[in-house]
């Protein structure tokens, strides 16, 4: 069987995008971690 | 001989060990762990200033003698006349006319090459500068006193050469290539272009002073000292010196609109290398769109190219605004004005990695025309050999397209993780805390993290 892989080209900016969207998703998370150990450590005081 | 079609940059396929993709993940990778090795070994900011040192008496006070700055600024005007001429008078084919690759190719791309490199060395050489100060000297000699000029405003900052930078290369990759052929530019508008622009810069000069408007409304000046502000040599008070490298552009960008030139520097050149590549299917659906609604087709070329110029100069800045205001969330973070201004300069490698990486090419190959057959021939008409070399050619095998991939890919990394140092060593500045101040790059490390896998991805479609 052949994969419908024909206009796969079209598609490889995807492939430019994720290394971005990785980037944002861990800033995202290291952001809001952050946040979260703030709130506890005043709630903690 | 072999002729060179006058292409904005020359693209061929690679032959990749692995999909060029994976070279954006990379690159990406050696971003990250910059950021993290700054921000463990980064700890006090080193470029706030440039420690400019004064070079050895003799040859550096001869660098910036008189007689060499009246010598300069002849041979520039020399030059810039030699195009000029050559644009009106020569053959009107872009490859065989000296005008079209001296002002778009040596100088448009040398220039910012050799200033990154060590300093402005436009300087000297501009021939409009040159114009302005001797009619200043011939006023003050003639009149008795300096000749009176407007007060320039302010708030205008560098907007002008913003402006005029989008227009230059708006007239080679717009206008030039919306004639229904592949050669960008006739040398006849060209030098038009040229001699418009050199009555236009006068003007200024007069209204406003020849230095005032060289800092901040000549295009030329502006783009090459822009990239000059990374070099390591400098002149203060007259005299040559040596600064570290990087240091001086720390305080380019406190002039409104400085921003502005460099976003503007990193869009045209996006756009030149996403016109054939990228944008393509875009650019091809909204010339349709103006074709089907009557639009003659050269101005609804034009019209749909300029809208996709703007739209790349409005997406850019965007971005950058995004890391920008990322920063604000940071305890103790200035106001949004100043960060704005304050990181502006960290473009200035990125815009430099852009140039190396769509042009490094077409500068590579075109130079060879312009040191042969070019500078033997520039009008171009056969019938003139200068310097013996009017039958010479350019040697395609001279780099291949696997060297230029890898020296686009590096170009794109250096450019970033030093744009990623300058960030780093600029949030010291405004967060004396480490921690925080790192904290604050999260953002601006995307924006760079972004820029790259953007730039890989115009040269990749550019070049499949």
């Amino acid at each position: 069987m052949t994969l419908p892989l024909a206009h796969i080209g079209h598609y490889l900016w995807v492939f430019y995008l994720l290394p971005v969207i990785f980037v944002i998703a861990g800033i995202l998370k290291t952001t809001l971690s952050e946040k979260r150990r703030k709130e506890e450590d005043s709630d903690d005081d | 001989m072999s002729f060179l079609p006058f292409a904005h940059a020359l693209v061929a396929r690679q032959d990749l060990p692995v999909p060029a993709w994976l070279f954006a993940w990379g690159a990406s990778i050696v971003l990250i762990v910059s950021f993290f090795a700054l921000s463990v070994a980064w700890r006090k900011p080193r470029f706030e200033e440039a420690r400019w040192r004064p070079l050895g008496a003799g040859f550096a006070r001869g660098l910036v003698s008189l007689p060499m700055q009246v010598l300069c600024g002849l041979v520039g005007v020399f030059l810039l006349g030699v195009a000029i001429y050559s644009g009106l008078r020569g053959t009107e084919a872009p490859d065989r006319n000296f005008a079209l690759t001296f002002l778009y190719v040596t100088a448009w791309l040398g220039f910012p090459f050799f200033s990154a490199l060590l300093g402005d060395v436009f300087r000297p050489f501009n021939p409009w500068r040159a114009v302005g100060r001797v009619a200043g000297t011939g006023f003050r000699a003639i009149a008795g006193q300096r000749p009176a000029h407007l007060s320039y405003p302010e708030k205008l900052g560098r907007w002008p050469a913003a402006i005029g930078l989008i227009a230059v290369v708006w007239l080679e990759v717009v206008y030039g290539s919306s004639g229904g052929v592949a050669v960008g530019l006739d040398p006849h508008a060209a030098a038009t272009a040229a001699l418009v622009y050199s009555g236009y810069t006068l003007a200024m000069m007069a209204l406003f002073g020849t230095e005032v408007w060289c800092a901040r409304g000549e295009v030329f000046s502006v783009y090459f000292g822009m990239f000059s502000q990374l070099g390591c040599f400098g002149v203060e008070d007259g005299r040559l010196g040596y600064r570290r490298p990087l240091a001086a552009a720390a305080h380019w960008a406190t002039l409104p609109g400085s921003a502005a030139v460099v976003i503007a520097s990193i869009a045209t050149t996006s756009f030149d290398g996403a016109q054939e590549g990228a944008f393509k299917d875009a650019i091809e659906s909204t010339f349709n769109w103006f074709a089907d609604r009557g639009v003659d087709l050269t101005t609804s070329l034009r019209l749909t190219d300029t809208i996709f110029m703007l739209l790349c100069f409005a997406g850019i800045g965007l971005v950058y605004l995004l890391g920008v205001r990322g920063m604000r969330t940071i305890r103790g973070a200035p106001s949004l004005a100043t960060l704005r201004i304050g990181f502006a300069h960290t473009l200035i490698p990125i815009a430099l990695a852009y140039l190396v990486a769509h042009y490094f090419s077409l500068f590579v190959f075109q130079e060879q025309a312009q040191f042969t057959y070019l500078l033997s021939d520039p009008l171009g008409t056969a019938h003139t050999d200068l310097f013996g070399t009017a039958s010479g050619g350019i040697d395609f095998r001279l780099i291949s397209a696997t060297t230029i991939w890898y020296v686009q890919v590096g170009a794109l990394v250096v450019g970033h993780v030093l744009g990623l140092t300058l960030a780093h060593d600029r949030a010291l500045v405004y967060w004396p805390n480490y921690r925080e101040a790192s904290r604050s790059q999260y953002w601006m490390l995307a924006v760079m993290v972004a820029f790259t896998c953007f730039g890989l991805y115009l040269l990749s479609v550019s070049n499949g």
